[in-house]
């Protein structure tokens, strides 16, 4: 038997072929080098399963939902079918504004969801209440940008220290007027520094304080 | 946010009887494990969330139809794959996928730089599998799933699973430096 025909064989014997009870005898009777064969697949396998769950980037799940909503509107023959935006985790493209908005919740993993009440408001389209991270997603995945003065980063530095919060650690995305809880502000949608990791900041209109920081995606 | 109760087939049951919000339930179940999948066999974030998009949209369109042969999520998966296979196939003709983009890989805080080195040479190597092998290592070492589960995602017999699990790791094992393929 070549070499590469004994590895293999002993790598199947490993896996439970070609069934569990020739495989046992296959290992028990193995020679010395074969505790040095099954030491390599054992560290390999540990190497892959040590190999972390990856979670869909917000930006790919605010396109999701967004082409769900897509779907439904074409079933109601709401409008021509349009292209589903590329779910680009970096490049977050605006949705047609065509038809009524529906947008979903954000599919978002259970976890990442924020346990606030999250009204859309201002000159926009308005949104029943929903959670702080379908809100950030739906604003990304549709780029508004309606902040008044806190577009500029000085500005918008200055107003999340006076609201008691930390300074942005990446730009400004979007954001939009938003009302939490019956309270007032502005949702700020930044980046965080890291790929499909956002952070979403609501300071009240004032900056006097914050109504909701939480960190989705990644 | 509530966690809703109802098993996945109730959920698909559910859709059907015209509850769209049910389909965005079974999403928010698995979307991550999809995520995870497609990223670790296509190796590109863009690729991976084209094909992530295109699969669960088709698997929305198509959600009437489910009748309940293989669990949802076993069908959520298999429509991920066969939508992998089909973005590697459409990409060999593209260079740049050689290498792929890793740069989701890099060390966050508190990462010891070691065990980002593994990672990235683990993804590197998997990259250097044939797809088939690439798709059983995947999902039975990376992911997780029992070799029955991931059999019935490929549409496979076991053996076949275990077969290119063994003949992927042997392969892994040399090119991460545990084994000597040549002997």
């Amino acid at each position: 038997m070549t070499a590469g025909g004994w590895l293999t064989r002993l790598a199947e014997a490993d896996a439970g072929l070609p069934d569990e009870e020739s495989a046992a005898r296959i290992l028990a009777a193995g020679d010395p080098g074969t505790a040095n064969v099954l030491g390599a697949l054992a560290a390999t396998r540990a190497e892959l399963a040590a190999l972390p769950r990856e979670r869909m980037p917000t930006a790919v799940a605010g396109a999701l939902a967004a082409g769900f909503d897509a779907v439904d509107r074409e079933a109601a023959g709401e409008v021509p079918p349009a292209p589903a935006p590329r779910p680009d985790p970096d490049r977050v493209r605006p949705v047609p504004p065509n038809g009524p908005r529906r947008r979903r919740a954000l599919l978002l993993s259970a976890a990442a969801a924020a346990l606030v009440g999250v009204v859309l408001t201002g000159p926009a389209p308005t949104s029943p209440p929903t959670d702080l991270a379908s809100a950030a997603g739906r604003v990304l995945a549709e780029q508004t940008m309606d902040v008044g003065g806190l577009a500029d980063p000085a500005e918008l530095a200055s107003c999340l220290i006076r609201a008691g919060t930390t300074a942005p650690g990446g730009p400004l995305l979007a954001g939009r007027p938003v009302r939490v809880d019956g309270v007032d502000g502005v949702l700020l949608v930044m980046a965080t520094g890291n790929r499909g990791v956002v952070r979403a900041v609501v300071p009240t209109r004032g900056c006097d304080r914050t109504l909701a920081d939480l960190t989705v995606g990644g | 946010m509530l966690l809703d109760a109802r098993s996945d087939r109730a959920l698909l049951a559910a859709f059907q009887a015209g509850d769209r919000r049910a389909f965005d339930e079974v999403v928010r179940r698995y979307g991550d494990r999809l995520w995870s999948v497609a990223l670790r066999v296509v190796r590109d974030p863009d690729d991976a969330a084209d094909v992530v998009q295109e699969a669960l949209l088709a698997a929305y369109r198509r959600a009437a139809d489910y009748r309940g042969e293989s669990e949802v999520g076993t069908w959520l998966h298999r429509i991920v794959v066969n939508k992998c296979i089909d973005r590697i196939r459409h990409d060999r003709s593209r260079p740049h996928t050689v290498l792929g983009r890793r740069h989701h890989l890099l060390p966050g805080p508190g990462d010891p730089a070691e065990q980002a080195t593994t990672r990235l040479a683990v993804v590197d190597a998997l990259g250097h599998l044939p797809v088939p092998q690439r798709l059983a290592i995947v999902l039975v070492d990376v992911e997780g799933y029992p070799v029955a589960e991931a059999a019935a995602i490929l549409e496979v017999p076991v053996g076949t699973v275990k077969s290119r699990c063994a003949r992927g790791r042997i392969r892994l094992a040399a090119l991460l430096g545990h084994l000597r393929e040549d002997g």
